[in-house]
């Protein structure tokens, strides 16, 4: 029960929120959040005494589509993830808000969800189904709330380009399913029918996965709806889609495809490890030039998430657990940096870097924590984000020193444009008037910049929790 | 006794955490004293530590925290505890806490004391951390640290962009060296299952399991040391680095961070031992950033750029050293140079103090009248460094020279050289700085003065252990005959891999009698020119071009690396930006889109509303159909 | 005896195949739309004699079954058939094929 209630709870709470205009929306879905991290917790302490918490439902027996829930421990990692989004992300309006919250809250609880779903399914076709219904909710936030030219043609590309994407994962979740000999979209069914199949056909299946996958995280060349819908997007909708939303195609490769093949990675999967190569450094060229902080933070999103594709088609312990750390450490982080972009956006009203200067003179307090933040970002050691970087350029390591070195020079660039930006911002004369922080935005910033740092120093609970399977 | 030693990396960081966030309430005196002595205290925790060691106690592993367990990866936050460790936990605690004190008196009027107080400390904090991690990954961890610390040390004057490039540019470099680290730990961890050196080094050799992969894992460590320690060609950023106040030059620029990179090939000398491509790699880096280093030294005119440039000639030779299997003499030359280069950089810091921030040595001159102490103790280091016995330097360096000697004769000719412009660059800056007359501007000259006392006294300290601090390296071959051993080899012995000399001791004295008499020939040079003759160094436009402007301008190295790195990646972004960004692949996502939509016109064109055309559809269509069948 | 030579089903199907593609050039061919609905009739009379040919040769009335069927069918055809057309000549005061494009994509 516990592990559907994380599903129904946020959806119908959404449900809910979008058609009550009088509720306080900001506070109930950030309150909501906070029950789904209690949820969380508690099923984390419950499968640290060896209890699997599952669920099962039946929905059209004759094809095998269920709504079957397990929360494993990479899934625990990822509604744990989803959760703390929820929480935070309401939170990070600032005292400032939409037109119509309800339905913007509504939108988002229901997407969240939606993902919470994927993350915790255990059945091909609901996995799917959730991977879909993510978008509908996005969709219409951005419509509605986003801004800037052009809008509709940019959320209608990010819409049918990402739909399209699926497609090929639906074709490979369809062909597994054809070799069985019962209806099942079981992952463990999945998994003994996909292991079973020649290696060249596993190849197909994985490429069916990836082109999925490469389209939603994004991986080079798929990523051209993402640095100009992250612009358009309302801020909030932006940090849904870099910290959670896009872990689901990471989190489907680990998840899902990882284990159906093995031998078709090995064997054919040489192409999508030297896209993800590529898609770090190609993220981090164009991160070098961009003017304005939300694309520097957008670039950087599509190179670090490339690093996590690279490490976890390595299809090694480090490799994977890796990888998942770092989708957790990069969700905390995305919503942090692009909270500090909001931060910064609502001062001084715009976010060119080269208009500004010297925040550090009028706000060194806010100054620290976005530093601490950029080297997060940067993958300094005692920082969430070294764990996961380490582990994944290590598994990277085992398919080719080479490429691990070719990705690692993103741990030059990485460091070269956040610091850039950094200066630009923060550093030199001129300062640029910047109120102090408020209680809010002090207490958002300090709380990841903590997290940041305990996860770097001590990353063994979530470690541990990730390798419950293993 | 050893498990006091989780605790000598604690207080810098309780120092570091409780100035950041309570240092308002603190006056500057109280926040100096408080990070000082926090320092001190470490350091006096250390000594017990490092006696134990003394005596022959075993190397201790002792662990804080489980860190980072996945799969077979097992590393801990967990301290070793053995000579080389504590040596090194030692000086750095010692010369740290004598810097921190200076530095009191030195920052005293800066608006941004408790802060860079505050950054001193943790930059101990994570240097600690780097000399005592029991494995790779936590010495790695140190290395970005302290690479953190002096980001935010040199930039300390974020008000000028200029600091704040060279900060990013010693960042950014040292992230190039980084890199080739991480994928020599990534490397052997693949191969040998483990990162810490007990697996490692200690108990049996867990590094030979490296195989075919031993010199590329020993180059690509190695390419971190060249990162971290400046060695060419990653050397450009340490001149630049300078920006910073010059205790954080003393401190993180001479003293210890830029002898990360000897302690890390000095800790796995087990695996450059292995490997003699790998080490004639590290000799030749050394050897050429020696050459280098000292050539450029001799035009410079900035006080603070000489020392810089000396600095990176000095960490060549604890290269070339270790490139050679000297292993132990290059940690010997690290003690003795951080005391010598940490004596001068505060001797410069105070000259700049009195000058009222001026660093150009052609605007100085006769100051030994102002400043006494200053004065001498400056004379001690500039000494020491030249190689004139018995003071530290000398012993050092000769033993350098002395096994290249053994090993390599152009090896030995290279440093010989890079020596002798050592004692002429050195005392070329001494000589114009302290000696003839004042010639700065007439305020200048009325503010001169010396340094308090908790300026000088630092001075003082370091002066004593730069003339005696060589006795604990005294040469084998003349030690033996006088029954005093090369302590330092014996302590290092069974951690580090100890190289054998056979020569005789007849041979090395007369190696040290060359030695300073070509060093005391090139002091008489300088003193003959400067003194003199009282030539004076050329103003920068009166440079002749050739080779003097060559060195003057550094050999163009950051033009070079402008003109092949910074400005290809930048002009690749752009052009990434603009043709495949913003043109190719938008129009291969909008073609396809568009694609779509022409077909749909095409398609609709048949649409026209004739029956004749529906029909004719129709007929092709079932022919088609009964074809098929 | 025989009056004709041996008809065999051949002839038939010949004659259904000869008469059903005269009604469908027709339709193709022919702008008027009474013309065209009556090569439609044409056609369907082409199957029916094939059926009817089938079911003698056989010699069971499956096929005559269809043949009233189709009859019926194209009876109902007929008189929807025409109305659409009487309203189509109201309104468009034309039957010509050409002028009815309103279908048009």
């Amino acid at each position: 029960m516990i592990a559907l209630s994380l599903f129904i709870l946020p959806i119908l709470a959404g449900l809910v929120m979008l058609n009550s205009p009088s509720l306080s929306a900001k506070r109930l879905a950030s309150a909501i959040g906070l029950v789904m991290i209690l949820i969380v917790s508690a099923a984390w302490i419950r499968s640290a005494y060896g209890i699997t918490d599952e669920f099962h439902l039946s929905l059209i027996e004759k094809v095998g589509f269920n709504a079957s829930f397990l929360l494993s421990g990479p899934s625990l990692a990822m509604a744990l993830l989803t959760a703390v989004a929820a929480f935070l992300i309401p939170i990070t309006a600032f005292g400032k808000d939409h037109d119509s919250p309800h339905r913007f809250y509504g939108w988002m609880m229901v997407m969240i969800g939606a993902m919470m779903g994927a993350f915790i399914t255990t059945n091909a076709l609901f996995f799917y189904l959730c991977y879909e219904l993510s978008l509908i909710p996005i969709f219409f936030m951005i419509l509605k709330w986003g801004q800037g030219e052009h809008l509709t043609k940019i959320v209608t590309r990010f819409f049918l380009y990402t739909l399209f994407g699926s497609l090929f994962m639906l074709l490979s979740i369809l062909y597994v399913q054809s070799t069985m000999e019962v209806a099942s979209f079981e992952m463990a069914d999945m998994i003994k029918a996909a292991n079973a199949l020649s290696s060249a056909e596993q190849g197909w299946i994985l490429a069916g996965f990836f082109i999925a996958f490469a389209v939603k995280m994004p991986v080079f060349p798929f990523h051209s709806w993402q640095p100009s819908t992250y612009d358009h997007a309302p801020i909030q909708g932006t940090m849904l889609l870099a910290a959670v939303m896009l872990k689901m195609a990471t989190f489907g490769l680990a998840y899902w495809v990882l284990p159906m093949v093995p031998q078709g990675i090995k064997e054919h999967g040489q192409w999508a490890v030297v896209l993800s190569v590529i898609s770090v450094i190609y993220a981090s060229l164009m991160a070098i030039n961009q003017k304005r902080l939300k694309l520097l933070i957008a670039y950087s999103s599509v190179a670090h998430v490339g690093m996590i594709s690279a490490g976890l088609l390595s299809n090694t312990d480090q490799g994977t657990v890796g990888g998942y750390f770092e989708m957790f450490s990069h969700g905390l982080l995305a919503i942090a940096l692009f909270a500090v972009y909001t931060i910064i956006e609502n001062r001084v009203g715009h976010d060119k870097m080269n208009e500004m200067g010297g925040i550090r003179t009028s706000n060194p307090t806010f100054a620290f924590l976005f530093f601490i933040l950029v080297m997060g970002s940067v993958a300094l050691p005692f920082t969430s984000g070294f764990v996961g970087e380490f582990l994944l350029i290590q598994g990277l390591s085992h398919i080719s020193l080479l490429w691990a070195g070719i990705a690692g020079l993103s741990v030059i660039l990485g460091a070269a444009y956040m610091l850039r930006g950094f200066q630009k911002m923060m550093l030199g004369n001129h300062a640029t008037p910047f109120a102090t922080l408020s209680n809010e935005e002090l207490w958002i910033l300090g709380g990841s910049v903590v997290l940041v740092i305990i996860l770097g120093i001590y990353p063994a609970p979530l470690l541990n929790l990730i390798q419950m399977t293993f | 006794m050893e498990k006091l030693v989780s605790l000598i990396p604690l207080f810098p960081l309780i120092g570091f955490l409780f100035i950041t966030f309570f240092g308002k309430n603190l006056s500057k005196n109280a926040a100096g004293a408080l990070a000082t002595a926090m320092i001190g205290i470490s350091f006096i925790l250390a000594i017990p530590v490092f006696t134990t060691q003394l005596h022959g106690a075993h190397p201790v592993m002792v662990k804080v925290l489980d860190w980072i367990h996945v799969g077979s990866f097992h590393v801990d936050i967990s301290f070793v505890v053995d000579p080389l460790s504590t040596l090194y936990v030692l000086f750095i605690t010692g010369v740290g806490s004598l810097i921190h004190l200076y530095s009191i008196g030195y920052m005293h009027e800066d608006e941004g004391f408790h802060r860079f107080m505050s950054y001193l400390n943790l930059f101990v904090f994570f240097m600690l951390l780097l000399v005592l991690g029991d494995n790779l990954l936590l010495l790695f961890v140190g290395w970005e640290g302290v690479g953190v610390c002096s980001f935010m040390l040199i930039g300390f004057w974020y008000k000028d962009h200029a600091n704040n490039d060279a900060a990013k540019k010693a960042f950014v470099m040292n992230r190039v060296g980084d890199l080739g680290l991480l994928l020599g730990m990534a490397l052997i961890f693949i191969q040998c299952g483990s990162l810490r050196y007990e697996d490692l080094f200690i108990n049996g050799s867990g590094i030979a399991s490296l195989g075919k992969y031993t010199t590329l894992a020993a180059i690509l460590l190695f390419i971190g040391a060249m990162g971290k320690s400046a060695q060419f060609p990653l050397h450009t950023w340490l001149p630049d680095a300078m920006a910073g106040p010059t205790p954080v030059s003393a401190l993180i620029h001479a003293a210890t961070m830029v002898t990360a990179g000897i302690y890390l090939v000095a800790r796995c000398s087990d695996l450059y031992a292995m490997s003699e491509i790998a080490s004639s790699v590290v000799t030749w880096a050394g050897v050429i950033t020696a050459i280098l280093g000292a050539s450029i030294a001799l035009t410079q005119n900035d006080i603070k750029k000489v020392l810089a440039y000396s600095t990176v000639s000095q960490l060549g030779f604890m290269f070339a050293a270790l490139g050679m299997g000297a292993y132990t003499i290059a940690v010997f030359h690290v003690v003795t140079h951080a005391f010598f280069k940490a004596l001068l950089f505060l001797g410069s810091g105070s000259v700049i103090h009195a000058m009222g921030g001026e660093q150009d040595i052609r605007r100085m001159g006769g100051l030994k009248g102002h400043m006494k102490t200053t004065y001498w103790t400056f004379l001690v280091g500039t000494i020491a460094i030249a190689g004139i016995f018995p003071f530290a330097g000398f012993f050092s360096k000769d033993q350098i020279l002395a096994h290249a000697l053994e090993n390599n004769m152009p090896v030995f000719i290279l440093l010989m050289l890079a020596a002798a412009g050592t004692a002429f660059y050195m005392f070329r800056m001494f000589y114009l700085t302290f000696h003839g007359d004042f010639r700065g501007t007439h305020e200048q000259e009325h503010h001169l003065h010396e340094s308090p006392a908790v300026m000088t006294l630092p001075l003082i300290v370091l002066a004593i252990a730069s003339t005696v601090g060589g006795f604990m390296g005294f040469p084998h071959a003349i030690g033996e005959s006088i029954h005093f051993h090369h302590w330092l080899d014996h302590f290092l012995d069974g951690t580090v891999v100890l190289a054998h000399s056979h020569m005789s001791a007849m041979t090395e004295i007369l190696l040290a009698l060359v030695a300073m008499a070509i060093a005391g020939g090139m002091i008489y040079y300088a003193y003959t020119t400067y003194i003199v003759k009282n030539t004076m160094a050329l103003e920068d436009d009166e440079i002749p071009a050739g080779i003097h402007r060559l060195l003057w301008r550094k050999y163009a190295f950051d033009e070079l690396y402008e003109n092949i790195f910074r400005r290809p990646v930048d002009q690749l972004s752009h052009g990434i930006q603009h043709w495949i960004e913003d043109k190719a692949l938008l129009m291969m996502v909008d073609g396809t889109g568009s694609a779509a939509k022409g077909l749909g016109h095409w398609m609709k064109g048949w649409h026209n509303g004739q029956i004749l055309t529906y029909l004719i559809a129709i007929v092709v269509g079932l022919i088609a159909i009964l074809y098929f069948i | 005896m025989q009056v004709l030579p041996n008809i065999t089903i051949e002839h038939y199907l010949g004659l259904s195949a000869v008469l059903f593609c005269l009604g469908l050039f027709g339709m193709m061919f022919r702008k008027n739309a009474i013309i065209i609905f009556m090569c439609v009739e044409l056609m369907l009379n082409a199957v029916n004699l094939a059926l009817v040919a089938f079911s003698k040769i056989h010699g069971d009335t499956d096929g005559q079954i269809f043949v009233f069927f189709i009859m019926v069918v194209a009876a109902a055809e007929v008189a929807v058939g025409l109305a659409i057309l009487m309203m189509l000549y109201r309104n468009m005061h034309t039957t010509d094929t050409d002028q009815l494009n309103s279908l048009k994509g």
